[in-house]
């Protein structure tokens, strides 16, 4: 029980610390640092909160395998759809 | 290696499994996979976010600052992170056979999850009063000074709608476990069900924690 | 007691929760779905006789290739030969007593009936004409009601996902004792990689129809270019489902060939851990390839370029299976029978399916040939050629074991004869017809390109004999065909080594596992031998 408790203190602690770099104190985050920061920190509230509080840790390797291969194909999708509309020139013939 | 199983020593099981731990490893992995797919189904939804995120840069930022209430979706946050420590303490508590105590943890995370719906409804009717709603209801300004501006709140009111559905759905699963939990059941019977259902509940926590930066926040 | 015999009323049958009667019902189930987009089929083939109008107008024609297209898709090339002979065989194989959700799966049967009843209703009461793709902002815009269809295909798609996940956790929990992966049949393998598939592109596709459904109902503007959207995220959406959904039809198909290619040639399939491998390799790449469907719809050349580039490794996979089967037949004790004959006509039609497909791949080429007829002959003959091939081979394969009776294996000839000219002189000309230009999904066409549309029509009349005598004789079998015994093709496969039809509980005493599937080195045990077994 006191795990589930310190895991928890540390989930509202990384709250806090998102919420403050991108809105008090967004002033000393340079802006290229803004969204991997709060998407970082938001990756390991989520590792946390599987790995403790869904027993990740505990369970057969399979299901950590299936976690890890439902978030590659969606960082693959991701990317690929970002990668589509960042690379988009316009061409010669209209 | 860690051996997870029926804890307490609970041998029934349903036939064609070897033993009780056997199936328990199995509705584990059945829940994974099923947690596997539901983040793909939300995911695709965050991939259009972030499309439209990178294609409407500045007045996706501007409207996430002046038209979204960080406070509120904050707020959010913390709740469901206590709700969800609240589930793990429920199935902490199902682990060594003490029925009521998971029943109370279980009301706990009710009562939070009720909140978050109540605060939901707050920011929902907000924007219904300024026009901000998706698609052809989008009333409000905005939409000439900014084309994304639309856009913005389709993305907002499908992800978090979608969301809250997930949470209601939790909120009848939790009462199940619950009525359960009182009548005693968890004493004397495997609790994997209070397990899968807790599992349920992490998820809709786990969307949340990526939903409230990239909506609220960036 | 076999589980034909056990329990005969309709409550029996419909509230089961064993394995091998869910997998008849979806027999049952899935050959109605493909009579009905077979029928589809035919009227547009008929349409298509001339080049003018003819049959139907143009909004008609459009609802029947749509129809033809989301039938046979959706309601059966997804489910059928996983739902079906997975189901049946797949506990058996790993010799278990049942899958691992029993309740599950009937539910799932049950919401697959509701699945289709919904799409269906749509289908035909507002009539959808966006073809089976459904792409926006025409899907969005259209008049024709496609908010129930797209409610249809969510049902339908959370039964494949529930399907997967009861394979996979199967698979992983309930193998019997000393059944290591590196001993499970290939048809095993083959269904693991196809459930991956199911479990994590569905709720892609599941997203995105609830995105349309959401932008006819509400107009939400995602994909329309008037409110801001892109219409390309929804092909990139579509297609991250739809690609590896091909692989999900065809990958069971390339199990069923091995198990059949096995028997038939009396040893195991040469390197059977490069076939293992290379059916889960497929599943992997089948993930990276998606844009390869959009090549000229709008999407940077940069992702163009990377897609058009992995996309030939799935060739490469599927080579490596390719050359083990033939190299299997090679100093094999090879057997033709029907399901054989199945089998290689499967081969012939993978070559030039596979092939052409790698040609679409690179993109200079799909420029020309992008919605044009030369598609439409590739994926038929992936798709009809490939999978259906196998599908009618495992159906003339375990027939016997499913329902205890032989079928007239003349007639299986001469029906397999009538589908393999049929299947050519249908698609053959499309090849050809797509390299000339004629565009897909049109109703009329130029005078230029009718003599080999009549050519391909004559093939399609062909195919729908075909498939009336294998009906035929498949069902005079089933109530009057002689009986059989455990294992009528000598076959060492595992599920062989229970009775036909097997008992309710897959196996009459304990599972022992003496040695890997298709082990004809093993002498033949004369008990065996006198119960029918070897």
């Amino acid at each position: 029980m006191r795990r589930y408790a310190i895991i928890l203190g540390v989930l509202l602690l990384l709250t806090l610390i998102t919420f403050l770099s991108a809105r008090q104190l967004d002033a000393y985050v340079p802006g290229v640092l803004r969204v991997p920061l709060a998407l970082g920190i938001a990756c390991i509230k989520a590792g946390l909160v599987m790995w403790f509080f869904m027993h990740l840790k505990d369970h057969a390797a399979t299901n950590r395998a299936y976690v890890l291969a439902a978030v590659v194909l969606l960082t693959l999708m991701i990317v690929m759809v970002v990668a589509d509309v960042a690379t988009r020139v316009p061409t010669l013939n209209p | 290696m860690a051996m997870p199983d029926g804890g307490g020593g609970f041998t029934a099981h349903a036939e064609h499994f070897a033993d009780a731990p056997a199936e328990r490893r199995a509705a584990q992995l059945g829940m994974w996979l099923f947690l596997a797919q539901e983040l793909l189904l939300f995911g695709g939804l965050f991939c259009a976010f972030t499309m439209y995120r990178y294609q409407y840069a500045d007045t996706f930022r501007f409207l996430a600052k002046n038209h979204l209430d960080w406070k509120l979706g904050t707020l959010n946050t913390v709740v469901l992170l206590v709700s969800s420590f609240t589930v793990a303490a429920g199935v902490h508590f199902a682990r060594e056979r003490k029925s009521r105590l998971t029943g109370w943890a279980f009301v706990a995370s009710i009562a939070l999850a009720e909140v978050f719906l109540a605060i939901k409804y707050v920011e929902y009717s907000h924007k219904l009063h300024e026009g901000l709603l998706p698609g052809r209801y989008f009333t409000h300004a905005l939409l000439a000074e900014h084309p994304g501006a639309p856009m913005f709140f389709v993305l907002y009111f499908f992800i978090t709608g979608l969301h809250a559905l997930h949470v209601v759905v939790g909120i009848v699963l939790l009462g199940w476990i619950s009525y359960r939990a009182f009548r005693g059941e968890f004493g004397r019977r495997n609790d994997t069900p209070v397990e899968l259902v807790g599992m349920y509940w992490h998820l809709v926590d786990l969307i949340w924690i990526f939903v409230y930066p990239t909506l609220y926040l960036l | 007691m076999s589980y034909l015999s056990e329990g005969t009323s309709v409550r029996s049958w419909l509230g089961t929760t064993d394995h091998k009667r869910i997998g008849v019902m979806y027999l049952a189930t899935t050959l109605l779905t493909f009579l009905a987009g077979g029928l589809f089929a035919m009227v547009l083939r008929i349409e298509l006789l001339t080049p003018g109008p003819g049959l139907v107008d143009a909004q008609l024609y459009n609802r029947l290739f749509t129809l033809h297209g989301m039938v046979m898709v959706f309601l059966f090339m997804v489910p059928a030969i996983p739902s079906v002979f997975g189901n049946f065989f797949l506990p058996i194989m790993v010799g278990a007593k049942d899958v691992a959700f029993p309740r599950l799966n009937l539910a799932t049967y049950w919401l697959f009936v509701l699945g289709i009843a919904v799409a269906l209703w749509g289908m035909v009461h507002g009539g959808a004409d966006t073809g089976w793709t459904f792409y926006a902002p025409y899907s969005t815009t259209t008049v024709t009601a496609l908010a129930p269809v797209m409610l249809g295909i969510f049902i339908i798609g959370m039964t494949s996902v529930l399907t997967g996940l009861n394979f996979i956790v199967t698979v992983h929990s309930l193998r019997a004792p000393g059944l290591s992966w590196g001993k499970l049949p290939l048809f095993v393998w083959a269904l693991y990689a196809t459930s991956v598939i199911q479990v994590l592109a569905t709720p892609v596709i599941g997203i995105l129809v609830l995105a349309v459904f959401a932008e006819v109902m509400f107009g939400f503007g995602l994909f329309d270019p008037a409110r801001g959207g892109d219409p390309i995220l929804f092909q990139h959406l579509f297609w991250f489902y739809s690609h590896p959904v091909v692989y999900l039809m065809v990958l069971p198909a390339f199990g069923i060939v091995s198990e059949v290619v096995a028997t038939f040639c009396r040893r195991q399939v040469f390197g059977y851990k490069l076939v293992a491998g290379s059916t889960v390799g497929i599943a992997a790449v089948g993930f990276f390839v998606w844009g390869h469907h959009m090549f000229v719809s709008g999407q940077s050349t940069f992702d163009a370029g990377i897609f058009g580039a992995l996309s030939m490794l799935v060739g490469v996979f599927t080579a490596i299976k390719v050359f083990n089967w033939v190299m299997t037949l090679y100093k094999g004790a090879v057997h033709m029978t029907v399901p054989f004959a199945y089998a290689c006509a499967f081969l012939y039609f993978l070559i030039f399916g596979g092939m052409t497909g790698i040609s679409l791949a690179v993109v200079s080429l799909d420029v020309h040939w992008h919605d044009t007829y030369y598609v439409v002959a590739h994926f038929h003959f992936v798709m009809v050629g490939t999978v259906l091939m196998a599908f009618m081979a495992a159906l003339h394969y375990w027939f016997p074991k499913m329902f205890g009776r032989m079928y007239n294996e003349s007639a299986g000839y001469m029906a397999l004869v009538f589908l393999f000219i049929g299947f050519n002189g249908t698609f053959m000309p499309q090849f050809m017809l797509g390299n000339m230009g004629m565009p897909r999904r049109y109703f009329q066409y130029e005078e230029m390109f009718r003599n080999l549309n009549v050519f391909s029509s004559a093939g399609a009349a062909l195919l729908g004999v075909g498939f009336a005598i294998v009906a035929l004789y498949l069902a005079i079998a089933l109530l009057n065909g002689a009986r059989a015994t455990s294992s009528p093709w000598h076959s060492r496969g595992y599920e062989w080594r229970t009775s036909s039809p097997p008992p309710v509980h897959n196996f009459d005493g304990p599972v022992v596992r003496l040695n890997e599937p298709h082990d004809y080195h093993q002498e033949d045990d004369e008990e065996e031998v006198a119960r029918g077994h070897a």
